[in-house]
Formats: structure tokens, sequence, C-alpha cells
């Protein structure tokens, strides 16, 4: 469990930093990487221009300097008249001027010259190739032509009927320059035709055109701007040109892009080694993440397993305040809430068994709920709504007696069945006294009031009845007063006589309470129905109470059946239970009837 | 159903307490500290349960104000049914001057509560029972207690 966790964790981290990163790298780099083209692009272009300007304001400057010259010789006939001071020193940018009469352009002739003492590397004669090529090349209309290092401008000059040709010679820095070999591209000057007429220093003549015949095959396409060719070595090269602006020549720059790019090679380089530094980084961050986290869990599931052990005994120490620290408090309390409802399980088991003790106990202070007299027949039913109840009742015979008894404590439960039995106990007492009713009951009213301290009561009821002369002399505590079914079986409840001419205290409610007892004339045949008050509270499902109204009718429709006393009780206890749809009782529910005979 | 609710008010220089609710184990033990004066009426219509513990509770009220003269109006039957059957559930400073008489009919389990009145229905030396009335619906309501039993009270 520990390993599979860990390891998701570290997976989930890395993978996610490895995204991450690589999604932010390879962005950088394209941004960068178009960013960079852009540059180079940029820069070359600017620089051709730059290059360009420089050498047509050199051309310029040439020109206006030749002008200053031819201008003295049509004077003086001579470039030389102006003394030394006309020389051209050297330093000086012109580099030289020749005035060549090419009226014969089959024998042209140097009329004129003066050039500088040094740094001028093209050696110029009368008999020299360069004053021949004079006539054909303005011939061809071109104005420039290259010789070395110089650039030499023609310009034709009219002397009376002589076709005289001035030439001008310079060295061009913006050229020099360009050409330079020292440089991160390769230069050339070419046309249109694909005649490459100077190129880098030190390059192999043909270079260009064995290199990149890409460039000849569709030299159109070359004019002002930058591109990207390949070389015959499948290399790719960014190609930049710019027109000179003389003849019909162009500028040209090929920089490798490798070598160009070479920069980005290298930053590409160092991200990715901090990119796997910090990736490293992440995977030990996430082994000491899922380290940490995967611990607490252990020291959960430890505890867990102690639980299931059966020891409750556990205090996970809380560190923070994160999910797994909240975890850890609420299995804390788990652990003590389990401990409680075990304590209150164990307690509730105990309580119940002791309840179970407690009825087993209690159903010995009831009498047998049938029994036959001398004179009589006596059934009984008891129920009550919880394990113990607050009903009682009992008979006895005594002499020429029947005693007869119905209580009810005040609630019901574990506390009114002990007050039952406080009753049971004090009633035994007096069974074997030859004492009157009311004296009876005073002497357990005492009872219950020693037991009770006024806590509890009870109502109750008393009746003793003679065997012989059928009189009963009764004494009620306040409670239910019990009625007299005759032996007609046509009753109705206005026919019921009810034993409610004694009303005295409850039993428990004062040590000094006096009973009064009343007497009733019974007959052969006569029903006594004794009761507790629970009978109208029994409910059905619906919640709905079976009131007096409805307990008088169960009982008048049990009694006009004629049965005996057993089945007549029986009868009443299945319709209660019919209607009562098992739900719960309210309260206990006891009931007896005596029948005289 | 609802713990029992209490409220005083004055009439004609009588204390007015009115119950309404059950009178059970949960017995208000504010209305021991009620002080009624010389006289006071108790309004029971709205009073829906009696249980044995709520006598006992009620039973030290009525010894809390045993000074007083008290009038028990529109008494419930299930108030009724304890003056009959619990000794000092009232005490001898209380008259009952109207109470409720069910009536119910068998058949169409109409029922109905009629309030019987000091000097019209009952008073010194006379009872009128109705043995029937008119319900709602027209029909003929019996007395639906048993009269020997119900009215015993008057008798005391």
């Amino acid at each position: 469990m520990n390993s599979s966790i860990k390891r998701k964790i570290m997976f989930l981290l890395s993978i996610t930093s490895l995204l991450s990163s690589s999604v932010f790298l390879i962005y950088s780099i394209n941004v960068f990487e178009k960013d960079k083209i852009a540059y180079i692009y940029d820069s070359n272009s600017v620089y051709l221009e730059t290059i360009t300007n420089q050498f047509k304001n050199e051309t310029k400057l040439a020109a206006e300097i030749s002008k200053k010259y031819l201008s003295e010789y049509q004077k003086n006939k001579s470039f030389h008249s102006g003394g030394d001071s006309m020389f051209l020193d050297d330093d000086s940018f012109v580099k030289g001027l020749f005035l060549v009469d090419i009226t014969s352009p089959t024998q042209p002739k140097l009329v004129d010259k003066i050039t500088t003492k040094t740094n001028f590397t093209f050696k110029l004669t009368e008999d020299s190739s360069f004053i021949k090529s004079i006539p054909r090349t303005l011939a061809e209309s071109k104005s420039m032509f290259l010789g070395g290092e110089e650039v030499f401008i023609n310009d034709i000059v009219y002397d009376a009927d002589e076709k005289i040709a001035l030439v001008t010679v310079f060295k061009s820095d913006a050229l020099q320059s360009f050409f330079q070999s020292d440089k991160a591209y390769t230069s050339y000057m070419m046309n249109m035709n694909g005649d490459v007429f100077r190129q880098t220093d030190k390059l192999e003549a043909g270079h260009l055109k064995d290199q990149f015949p890409v460039i000849f095959e569709k030299i159109d396409s070359i004019k002002m701007g930058t591109s990207e060719i390949k070389s015959k070595t499948s290399d790719a090269f960014l190609l930049s040109s710019s027109s000179l602006g003389v003849n019909d020549l162009y500028l040209l720059t090929l920089t490798n892009k490798k070598e160009a790019f070479g920069v980005l090679t290298y930053l590409i380089n160092k991200s990715l080694i901090v990119f796997l530094m910090v990736l490293s980084g992440v995977v030990l961050a996430s082994q000491f993440a899922s380290t940490y986290i995967t611990k607490r869990i252990l020291v959960l599931y430890e505890a867990a397993k102690q639980i299931i052990s059966g020891d409750f005994k556990i205090n996970i120490e809380v560190k923070g305040n994160d999910e797994i620290s909240l975890l850890s408090q609420t299995f804390n309390k788990m652990a003590v809430e389990i401990v409680k409802l075990l304590e209150e399980s164990a307690q509730g088991a105990r309580l119940e068994a002791e309840l179970k003790t407690a009825q087993a106990v209690q159903q010995t202070l009831f009498p047998p709920s049938h029994s036959k007299f001398e004179c009589g027949e006596i059934h009984g039913s008891y129920q009550s709504a919880s394990e113990c109840g607050g009903d009682w009742w009992h008979y006895f015979e005594n002499e020429n007696k029947i005693w007869i008894w119905m209580a009810d404590a005040t609630g019901h439960g574990a506390p009114a069945a002990l007050i039952t039995s406080a009753i049971k106990s004090a009633v035994a007492m007096t069974e074997n006294l030859k004492m009157e009713p009311e004296m009876a009951i005073e002497l357990v009213n005492k009872s219950i009031c020693q037991v009770s301290k006024n806590k509890m009561m009870m109502t109750c009821f008393l009746g003793v009845i003679d065997k012989k002369s059928k009189v009963i002399h009764y004494v009620n505590a306040s409670h239910e007063a019990p009625f007299i079914l005759s032996k007609r079986t046509d009753l109705k409840k206005k026919d019921l006589r009810f034993l409610d001419n004694s009303k005295c205290n409850r039993l428990g409610q004062s040590l000094t309470s006096e009973y009064t007892v009343a007497s009733e004339q019974l007959e052969v045949g006569d029903r006594l129905f004794v009761y507790t008050d629970g009978i109208p509270d029994i409910r059905n499902k619906a919640e709905e109470s079976l009131q007096e109204r409805g307990m008088f009718r169960v009982v008048l429709e049990n009694h006009n059946k004629g049965t005996n006393v057993t089945d007549f009780i029986v009868g009443i206890q299945t319709q209660f239970d019919t209607y009562r749809e098992n739900t719960e009782l309210i309260d206990d529910v006891t009931f007896f009837a005596v029948d005289l005979t | 159903m609802s713990k029992l609710q209490f409220a005083t008010t004055q009439d004609n220089g009588k204390t007015v307490l009115t119950l309404a609710g059950q009178i059970d184990e949960s017995f208000p033990q504010d209305l021991h500290n009620v002080k009624p004066g010389a006289e006071m009426i108790i309004n029971l219509d709205q009073v829906k349960m009696i249980n044995s513990l709520g006598i006992r509770e009620w039973i030290k009220f009525m010894g809390s104000v045993a000074a007083t003269k008290i009038e028990f109006i529109k008494c419930p039957k299930i108030f009724i049914d304890q003056v009959n059957m619990v000794q000092g559930f009232i005490t001898p400073n209380c008259k009952i001057t109207s109470f409720y008489v069910p009536y119910f009919n068998e058949d169409s389990n109409a029922e109905k509560n009629v309030l019987y009145s000091q000097g019209k229905e009952f008073g010194e030396g006379f009872l009128n029972v109705a043995g029937s009335v008119k319900g709602e619906d027209g029909s003929d309501l019996d007395l639906d207690v048993v009269e020997q039993k119900y009215f015993k009270f008057l008798k005391n």
C-alpha cells in the first residue's frame, strides 16, 4: 500500500512537472528561434543596405573629385598644372585619374594621368589591357568595373573632336570591409547574368556556383531581401541581397544557419541541463513529499490495524493543519467515540440484562392469571409497555373473604416496577392479618411512603368480597373506578354500576392519608371488572386512542357473549391487540374480572 | 402534542389563567410562581391530555394556590375524569362553572363537545343532562359518557 501511493504521488508530481516544463521549453525555444531568424534577416538586410549606400556615396564623392581635376585639365591641359598641391597624396580617397583618348576605339591612347604613389595595386601603362579595354567597356554601357581592390568609374568627356574617357580610380572602404574574410558570412558581388565579380577574400574561384547552384537556377528571384536556401550539401543558409545601384550589380551574403543559430543551440542545451536539474529537484521533492505523506498515512494505517485488533487506546500525533492532520484528529475522535459507544453498548447490554432480570422478578409479583374460589372465579391480564411495568394486580383468599388489589404507579418502566415490588411486600404482610380494608390500605400506604419518599405514587383499588353475603367493601385510592356487569347479556353502557363511592389519596402521597371504605351489594352472576388507565390510551397505527368509549364497547361486546370469565378476558385482550395493530403501548395495560357464582 | 403553555390576564380584578397543551412531567415550574391574588379563573379549554406524572405536578400546583378562590371554566372531559377519580385533584376552594360533555354517533363517528354551564345545565340541586344532541350534520349524537360516573363530581 505504501509503495503504491508513494509511486503514484511521485509519478503524478514528476509527470506534471515534466509536461509543464517541456511545454514551456518548447514554447520558449520556438519563440526564441523565430525572434533570432527575424533578427538575422533584419540585420543582414540593414547591413547590405548600409554597404550599398556607403558605396553609392563613395562613388559620388569620387565623381565629384574627378570633375574638379577634369576642370583643371580642361583649363590647363594638364592634371599637374596646379602644382604639388593638386597631386593626390597617399591617403587620398581617389587613387588615380586617367584621361584616355578613345576616338579610335581600337587604338586608345593615354592622354594624361595622376595617381598616388602608394596603395595603388593596379598598374597602369599605355599598353596595358586596361587602356585597351576602356572603349569596349564604355561600348557595353558599363560605367564601372573592378580591378583588384580598386573601383574604376568611367566617364566620357569630349574635347573638340576628340572623344576622351575619364577614368577615376578609388579604393572603396565599403567593399573592402564587405569582402573581408573574418565575417560570419560569405559575401559576393554578382549580376543578373550570374557573373560573380568579387567574393569574400580567400574563397576559391567559382565557390558560389559550385556550392550554391540553386542561386543560379533561380537567379531572378535574387532581388533585395532575405530567404533561406540549401547548399549543395543540403545545409541551410540564409541568403540576403541588395542592389548596388551600379550596372545590374548585387551584393549577396550567405550565412550558415547552423552557425547563426549556434547561440540558440547553446541556449537550448543550457536550458535542457537546467530542465533536467529542475526535474531532478522535482523528483527529489516528490520523493520527500510522498514519503512525508505516506508516512503519516502509514501511521493512520497502523492505528486502524490497532483498532481492528481491539485496542482502541490510540492517540495519533497531529501535526500541522492539513487534510491528513484533520483526518488524524477525526481518527482520534472516532476512536474515543468507539470506546464510548462500546462502553455504552456494554452498559446498555448490562441494563438490558438487568431489566430482563427485573422483568423475570416482577413476574413473580403477579398471581396466576386464573383462579377459582369457593364463590367465584377470577381471570386477569397484564401487558407492560416496557420490560418492567408500573401496574400490579393481586388477589388472595382470607377465610371467608376474597381480597382483590389493583394498583398503578405513576409512569412505567423500571422505577414504577420497583414500587410495585414495595406494594407486593406490603400487601403480603396484610394477607395473614385480620384487618379491615381501610386499615390494610393505610398500612400499605405507609410502606409506599417510606419507600418512595413522595417521589412515586400509586393509584390503588382494594376490594374485599364477603363470600357469604356477596358484599364488596372497597377503598379507592384515586384509581379508575371498577364497574359491575350484571349477568344479563344485553347490557349497555348505562347499565354499568361503578364502584365510585370511595375516593382517597393515592398511595405514597402522604403518610397521614385517610382511607374510607365503601360497600356495594353484589349478586350471584355479577361480574366485577377492574382495570388501569392504560386501556383508554391504547393506540392504533393512526395514533387514534381507544378511549373510554372504545373500552366500554369492547367490554360490553365480550360480556354480552355470555362466556365465562376466562373467555371474557381473553376476548377483550384479543380485541385490544387487534385494535393496537402491534404498535407500542403508551402505558401498561392491566385488567381482571371476578365472576361471582 | 405540545407541552403545557400558560398565560395570565386580568378580568375585573380576577386573574385569568389560560392553559393549553398537555399536563405531564414537563409541567412548567414557572406555573408554581403565579401569584393569582384572591380570585382566579382557570380556562382549561385547550388542555389535551393529563397523565399520572402530570397529576402529581397538578396537585402540587393546587396546593400552591390553596388560598385562592378558583373557578374552572371550559373543563375538558379528561379534566373531569381526573376530578372524579383523583382525591385532591381540585381543592375545596375550587368550583367548576363550565365543562364539556362529549356526545357521539357510533354510525357516523361524529363527535361534539357540549359545554355545560353552571346555572343553565347544572346548578344547586339540579342537573339537566341531554340524552342526545344534534350534530353539525343534523344527526343525533348520544351521550358519550356514563352519566353516573361522569357527573359524579357535581354531587360533591
